[in-house]
């Protein structure tokens, strides 16, 4: 586990823009309120973009992925998050009401962006944003289960974009051709000696969509809901995503139909895999039996 | 490392309401695209200046020290259209960017004040104040401010021409009467500090400011499609227009992760934008060397980075107006919008023979998007329309975007 504990500090260290304050660090230390009274417990939730056991970097490759072991780089990697619920020791489920802080967070949404715009991440943007920020009401602070679904919410996911608060503005992660937004955008490639590289482009979205802006309905949601069981310490654990495991059942060197990846179609073939690792069954865009393994906590 | 375990049912509800149920394949193609309701223009008041938005138009990002004022839009208006800009006074920057063209103009590459031919094509102005990139492939100027040196002060390649020519500069505009006044309307504050009119108001900074203030209140959102879209209209797209939008929009053919948005752009900004994106593409329109390269004059992103993988990299433009704006590309190596249609649909350009030669599609640089698509003849047609439908013919004549100097 040093690796990971190292990978932390250069991230908190990274993100010490954050004006979390000393609340947050305070509250942060596990400790049981001993008059089992509720109060407001402040927590950061820290993400971790992987590929197998490898943090995520625009400036190297990943060795060994897909059914056809190639290696691969990063072209982009973001996703949103919404309804974050936490569980306590006492057993107790709480929403986290997350900081409304005008750029990654809006109402129960925010954005996760790991990529920042070096190496082969050209087209990307320097920001990045690897944790989620709030509160929630509990006599305790101790943490025993997490879940939130990826996404963005129904209710937001058709507004216009050009007019919605950050993030929901990002014009690379709105979805045109379904009025709604990328979920998850996870872009690699495969470089190729000869010519052109294969791109694998994972875009989960909504599908099915009809209707105009405010009012669509669709008929595959795809909105993956992540449970992720065990005590979480925020000081020391991390929510992973690990983009090997999600790909591991296609061949991301080359594309067997449909879009080059995975654009959520229900008959592309690179879909079926990537989204039974998600925890969604793909002819319908409901949860499926299994449950997701792409998500872990470390 | 713990194991992800299964789904908590206190915590799985997933309560998609407003979602039917799956009737019909959704991997069919759908529309996502109907014709909206009708929502006027938003009317945002910005200090003594008045946006009118388009519906569907965020507000503009505006510098914090360079705010929109009635005088500074009007003072920039005059600037743009004044020849005195140009050392041999033959050009201003409405010669190259005109407005029956969207402030863009009919040649391939841009023809300067002194003769010399620019590497690549002069670009639309129509909603520039959006962009996050202004030229085609320089990611440094952080404002319009700053971008608008370029055309006057640039020495390679020569526009018009003014390099160490400020004090020339600022004794033609001082000699004019009409600067007298419109200056120190536009910058009344320096006026105060002055105590007088002077002359030090009339400086390169504020005709730079002014002249970005009036570029950033070229909006343009009244085209037939904005109609269809926004005003009410449905019959203001031909049917054939509505299928071309669809065709626009799909996965297929990929156009609108480029050219996606209000603006038909990507890289844009607004007031409400807190995360600056700037993207550049590579298309595939040449690759000289198998490896992806460029033309000398023209490698895109890469002349200013020097990094490799930036070769060949431009902004994409915004698709409003451009049926207007031909020719097309960087380069305007594309004579009209049905070519250019053919070179996304060959995922790349070929060319066969002379100093140009290779097969873009090959280009290990190009974009991931440019994968090539199969279009019939009356889908071609259908995509045209709708392009053809995104001109915004008020703009091209509004009287309030002309030519100040010239009396009706």
């Amino acid at each position: 586990m040093r690796t990971l504990v190292i990978t932390l500090a250069s991230a908190s260290t990274a993100l010490a823009l954050y004006a979390c304050g000393s609340d947050t660090e305070s509250s942060s230390t596990q400790t049981d309120a001993s008059d089992g009274a509720v109060t407001t417990q402040n927590v950061e939730l820290a993400f971790e973009a992987r590929v197998g056991t490898e943090p995520f970097s625009c400036t190297r490759s990943y060795a060994n992925v897909g059914t056809m072991g190639t290696t691969v780089e990063p072209l982009t990697f973001a996703f949103y998050v919404h309804d974050v619920q936490v569980k306590t020791v006492e057993g107790t489920t709480v929403p986290l009401t997350l900081t409304q802080d005008n750029k990654w967070q809006y109402q129960t949404t925010a954005l996760l962006d790991f990529e920042d715009k070096t190496g082969s991440c050209a087209n990307g943007t320097v920001d990045v944003n690897t944790r989620v920020v709030g509160n929630f009401q509990s006599a305790s602070n101790r943490l025993s289960a997490i879940s939130f679904k990826v996404g963005v919410p129904v209710a937001l996911n058709h507004s216009d974009s050009a007019t919605q608060p950050s993030p929901l503005n990002l014009s690379s992660m709105y979805w045109d051709w379904q009025g709604g937004y990328k979920f998850m955008r996870l872009d690699f490639r495969a470089p190729s000696e000869a010519g052109a590289a294969v791109t694998t482009l994972l875009h989960l979205g909504s599908t099915g969509c009809t209707g105009s802006t405010g009012a669509y309905t669709c008929t595959n949601p795809n909105v993956p809901t992540v449970t992720l069981n065990g005590a979480f310490d925020p000081q020391t654990n991390k929510i992973v995503l690990d983009y090997k495991n999600l790909v591991q059942g296609i061949d991301v060197n080359a594309n067997a139909g449909g879009a080059p990846g995975c654009m959520s179609g229900v008959i592309d073939p690179e879909c079926t895999p990537i989204f039974q690792r998600l925890g969604l069954d793909i002819a319908t865009g409901n949860a499926s039996t299994n449950d997701q393994s792409a998500f872990s906590i470390q | 490392m713990r194991q992800t375990v299964g789904v908590l049912s206190i915590l799985g509800v997933a309560a998609f309401v407003a979602c039917r149920e799956a009737a019909d394949s959704p991997n069919t193609p759908v529309s996502a695209i109907d014709a909206g309701a009708e929502a006027g223009p938003s009317i945002v008041k910005d200090g003594d200046y008045t946006w009118i938005l388009p519906a569907g138009f965020p507000k503009p990002q505006v510098p914090a020290d360079n705010p929109m004022s009635i005088a500074k839009v009007e003072l920039g208006r005059h600037l743009f259209y004044d020849t005195r800009f140009s050392l041999n006074k033959t050009q201003s920057c409405a010669t190259c960017h005109e407005q029956a063209h969207a402030f863009a103009d009919t040649r391939a590459r841009g023809l300067g004040s002194t003769g010399e031919l620019h590497p690549r094509g002069a670009m639309s102005l129509a909603n520039i104040g959006y962009a996050t990139v202004f030229t085609w492939a320089n990611d440094l100027f952080p404002n319009l401010e700053k971008q608008a040196r370029t055309p006057i002060f640039g020495e390679d390649p020569i526009e018009l021409g003014m390099s160490g020519q400020e004090e020339e500069l600022l004794t033609r505009l001082r000699g004019e009467p009409r600067y007298q006044e419109l200056f120190p309307k536009a910058f009344p504050i320096l006026d105060d500090v002055d105590g007088e009119a002077g002359s030090e108001v009339i400086s390169i900074d504020h005709a730079l400011k002014a002249l970005a203030t009036f570029q950033r209140s070229l909006l343009s959102g009244a085209s037939a499609f904005d109609r269809y879209q926004n005003g009410g209209d449905p019959a203001a797209l031909s049917p054939a227009a509505v299928r071309g939008r669809e065709l626009f929009q799909s996965e297929r053919l990929e156009c609108f992760h480029c050219h996606g948005g209000f603006n038909f752009a990507d890289s844009v900004a607004h007031a409400g934008t807190a995360v600056r994106e700037m993207f550049f593409h590579n298309t595939g329109l040449y690759n000289l060397d198998g490896a992806g390269a460029y033309p000398a004059d023209n490698v895109g992103l890469a002349e200013v980075s020097k990094k490799p993988e930036d070769m060949g990299r431009f902004k994409a433009p915004t698709l409003r107006n451009i049926a207007v704006t031909a020719p097309y590309m960087h380069d305007g190596s594309i004579a009209t919008l049905a070519d250019v249609i053919d070179h996304y649909a060959a995922g790349g350009r070929t060319i066969a023979t002379g100093p140009n030669a290779g097969d873009g599609s090959k280009s290990p640089r190009k974009s991931e998007f440019m994968k090539g698509f199969i279009l019939s003849g009356t889908e071609r047609d259908d995509l045209l329309a709708f392009l053809q439908s995104l001109t915004d013919e008020t703009f091209l004549i509004d009287p309030k975007y002309g030519d100040p100097w010239v009396r009706p």
